[in-house]
């Protein structure tokens, strides 16, 4: 039978606590959430002999277990037992550089009486920053084992493994004498009954503290009872000469910051990964599309005509090519953004940008996400994890699919070309020019609402800007990769399965129709066009026609009233319907419409460019154009993102909220765009 | 002193913090009397202060170091 224990990885952020739960588990561990919030939860199995295990779990970074935060409070509920999981054992993960910080939490983890060792990594910077430990002694101080590892050179790990399975056995005995914070609560609680650990009684009995500075009081008394220890321990143990400490970290820092040339700098490593993901991704989407194409046809060959095939090839396989198509994007920007952090310029870009951001209820750090949402909204919004702040994190969430993504491409294009002159305004061409006011109208929005959202959205949390800088260094290809490797599973596997469902259910609807005109449209369209046509000119009528009955065609002509005041008809209707799968679908579904046999943009502008409304306009004139392209600039047109919100926020709610208030934004502003051109 | 008008190349110690307007987040964080700060770079237009608390580098805006007393080292 197998043994198995929990063991907790607790750490300040930026201790490369990450990298040795990656180091400790490879690639046997799971990525989750914590039950009701979007804090991020690993979980890793690490084998032992005698069919002995631990289960390894990656809490979140945190200074204090007595704090604030969402990921705070996750971390003191485990530890105080209020959570699913039980704490048998932990590993406190330290930066040698910053010890005396990272004790704080160390010596309230000790307190509780859970057996654990502390891990001291990045000792491989040990020499090169002057630092010399007297390890013996500090393990004396401590009364703990410590083991200074280092997850870049994995020096330290394999003895740190070694020790692992003993870990249970350690001494238990407590640090800080509580008597001196808060002796009234104390005996209050020693009255009360005979606590095996005194601290972790005293943390639960504070919370019932009614007056809030009372509690604050007793935190900071206890926070700086903690450094008094912490400071007599290290004063006899670590010694840190920082005329050896040469590193580049100023000359760095001067160039990065910068107020002119930092953000010069910034936004061309942006253009340069942009310009990256673009090039790099568009091979293997291009493949990935195609090969889906290729498996949705073979399908149809080899298996018996009828419903199942269809669902299977149409329904199914394209539902699948629909979740896969996203990796390329996905792994590139999580790799450059992994790269971004491990090298530590992602804490000088949020430096840089966190006043002007803060300005419109966003943080430093939303500057990636916002930016990322050029290309995709996908993977911009899985971004957002990087923002501690969970109503900041929220507002980038909700209007980063404001921002130009490459799928509107395709469709501002077509309706650029049909309704916008080629000529020219001084240097500038007019159709350049929409194309750049489309994409800053975008900017716009997402700045304007984010700046109403931060008015009306309350958080609990207040967020005082604390950014911690740490030093430049050169990335590890293995986290990098780890971290590709699990932003990319929990995307197929959680936000997939959304996907998937919405694109079947909206193959059921343009693949069925009510009544017989759709049952018998082949017939009706060869009665109809008999010896007038050529077969594949009969093939594209009979899509046409198909998808003028089906459900999404008539879902399309009961819209039309309340599309009418935008100035468009059912047509435009089922495309708008249609292209929620994706924007760009909305091209192909007017070329079927409009019987076109290619997706080539000059056959179908020509269609486009000839039909008429019944009173005889055409139906793509000024007013109609820009309307459409304001409605597709602000609404949220897209099933992917919507499934990527539902999965980052952790509830239906905020989607919900988001699409209803994008599709009212852009129905206002295109109903205003229509009637003033018209 | 407050710990927003820190110079160049001059260190001081934490004195006090005011606890009634410094969020506890910053004394865990180790602004306790005692504590070593520096001034990591001149104060930018943006409103952060970029500081060196015993070794640890970090940004804080203004508005907190406002809270924090700090005396000359001796």
């Amino acid at each position: 039978m197998k043994k198995k224990f929990n063991l907790l990885l607790l750490g300040n952020p930026n201790t490369g606590k990450s990298s040795l739960f990656n180091k400790l588990t490879g690639l046997n561990q799971k990525v989750g959430n914590f039950p009701g919030v979007t804090v991020e939860k690993k979980e890793g199995i690490l084998n032992f002999k005698n069919n002995y295990f631990a289960n390894i779990i990656d809490l979140p970074g945190a200074y204090s277990i007595n704090s604030f935060s969402p990921e705070e409070e996750i971390v003191s509920n485990i530890l105080l037992e209020k959570n699913e999981v039980s704490p048998d054992a932990a590993l406190v993960v330290s930066d040698i550089e910053n010890l005396k910080h990272n004790l704080l939490l160390f010596t309230q983890v000790k307190d509780l009486g859970i057996p654990l060792y502390l891990v001291i990594n990045m000792c491989d910077v040990m020499e090169k920053r002057g630092i010399t430990l007297d390890l013996a002694n500090l393990e004396k101080g401590l009364k703990t084992k410590i083991f200074l590892v280092s997850t870049r050179n994995s020096s330290g790990i394999d003895n740190l493994l070694n020790e692992i399975p003993k870990i249970l056995d350690s001494d238990v005995s407590t640090l800080v004498d509580n008597n001196y914070i808060d002796l009234k609560t104390l005996q209050k609680i020693n009255k009360k009954n005979n606590p095996n650990s005194v601290y972790r009684e005293w943390l639960l009995e504070i919370n019932n503290i009614p007056n809030v500075n009372d509690l604050k009081k007793i935190k900071h008394k206890e926070a700086i009872e903690r450094y008094k220890f912490i400071k007599n321990k290290l004063n006899k143990v670590i010694i840190i000469d920082r005329k050896k400490a040469h590193d580049l970290r100023s000359k760095l820092d001067n160039i990065f910051l910068h107020p002119f040339w930092g953000i010069i700098i910034f936004i061309s490593i942006l253009a340069l990964i942009f310009q990256t993901i673009f090039t790099w991704s568009s091979f293997p989407m291009e493949f990935i599309d195609e090969m889906f194409s290729y498996l949705s046809n073979y399908t149809k060959t080899i298996l018996p005509k009828g419903v199942f095939t269809n669902l299977l090839a149409e329904g199914i396989i394209t539902g699948v090519g629909g979740v896969i198509i996203f990796i390329p994007q996905i792994a590139l920007l999580f790799m450059f953004i992994s790269i971004l952090e491990e090298t530590g310029y992602m804490s000088r870009v949020v430096f840089l940008f966190d006043k002007r951001l803060k300005k419109y209820g966003l943080s430093g750090k939303s500057i990636i996400p916002l930016i990322s949402g050029v290309a995709c909204a996908i993977p911009a919004v899985m971004s957002t994890r990087n923002i501690d702040d969970w109503k900041q994190r929220l507002i980038t969430i909700l209007v980063t699919p404001f921002m130009t993504c490459s799928a509107r491409l395709p469709v501002y294009l077509i309706l650029i070309s049909i309704v916008i002159p080629n000529k020219n305004f001084f240097i500038f061409n007019y159709q350049g020019l929409t194309l750049l006011g489309l994409y800053l109208l975008g900017v716009l929005m997402a700045l304007i609402s984010a700046f109403v959202l931060s008015k009306v959205i309350k958080s609990n949390f207040k967020n005082y800007v604390m950014i911690e800088m740490p030093n430049y260094k050169i990335p590890v290809l293995k986290n990098v990769l780890f971290t590709v490797y699990s932003k990319t599973k929990s995307f197929v596997y959680e936000a997939g399965r959304i996907i998937l469902s919405i694109s079947i259910f909206l193959w059921v609807l343009a693949s069925n129709g009510p009544g017989d005109n759709f049952k018998y449209a082949e017939e009706i369209i060869m009665e109809k066009y008999a010896n007038k046509k050529n077969t594949n000119e009969l093939n594209y009528e009979i899509q046409s026609y198909k998808l003028e009955n089906s459900y999404i065609g008539t879902t399309g002509k009961i819209l039309e009233p309340i599309l009418t005041p935008l100035g468009y008809d059912w047509k435009i209707g089922i495309a708008i319907i249609t292209s929620f799968a994706a924007r760009e679908v909305f091209v192909g579904t007017l070329a079927t419409i409009f019987s076109v046999g290619s997706e080539n943009m000059d056959t179908i502008k020509e269609k486009m460019s000839y039909q008429r409304k019944p009173n005889g306009q055409l139906l793509f004139n000024l007013p109609t154009g820009v309307s459409l392209m304001v409605f597709y600039a602000f609404a949220l047109q897209c099933m992917s993102t919507i499934a990527i919100v539902k999965k980052e926020t952790n509830s239906w709610k905020w989607p919900a909220i988001q699409f209803m208030f994008m599709t009212i934004i852009a129905y206002i502003s295109s109903y205003i765009v229509y009637r003033s051109l018209s | 002193m407050t710990l927003d008008k820190i110079k160049l190349n001059q260190p001081v110690k934490v004195s006090k913090v005011h606890t009634e307007y410094v969020p506890t987040k910053f004394v865990q964080l180790g602004f306790v009397p005692g504590a070593e700060v520096s001034l990591e770079r001149s104060p930018s237009k943006n409103g952060l202060l970029y500081i060196v608390l015993d070794g640890f580098y970090l940004a804080i805006t203004e508005e907190i170091a406002k809270k924090i007393e700090v005396e000359k080292m001796d």
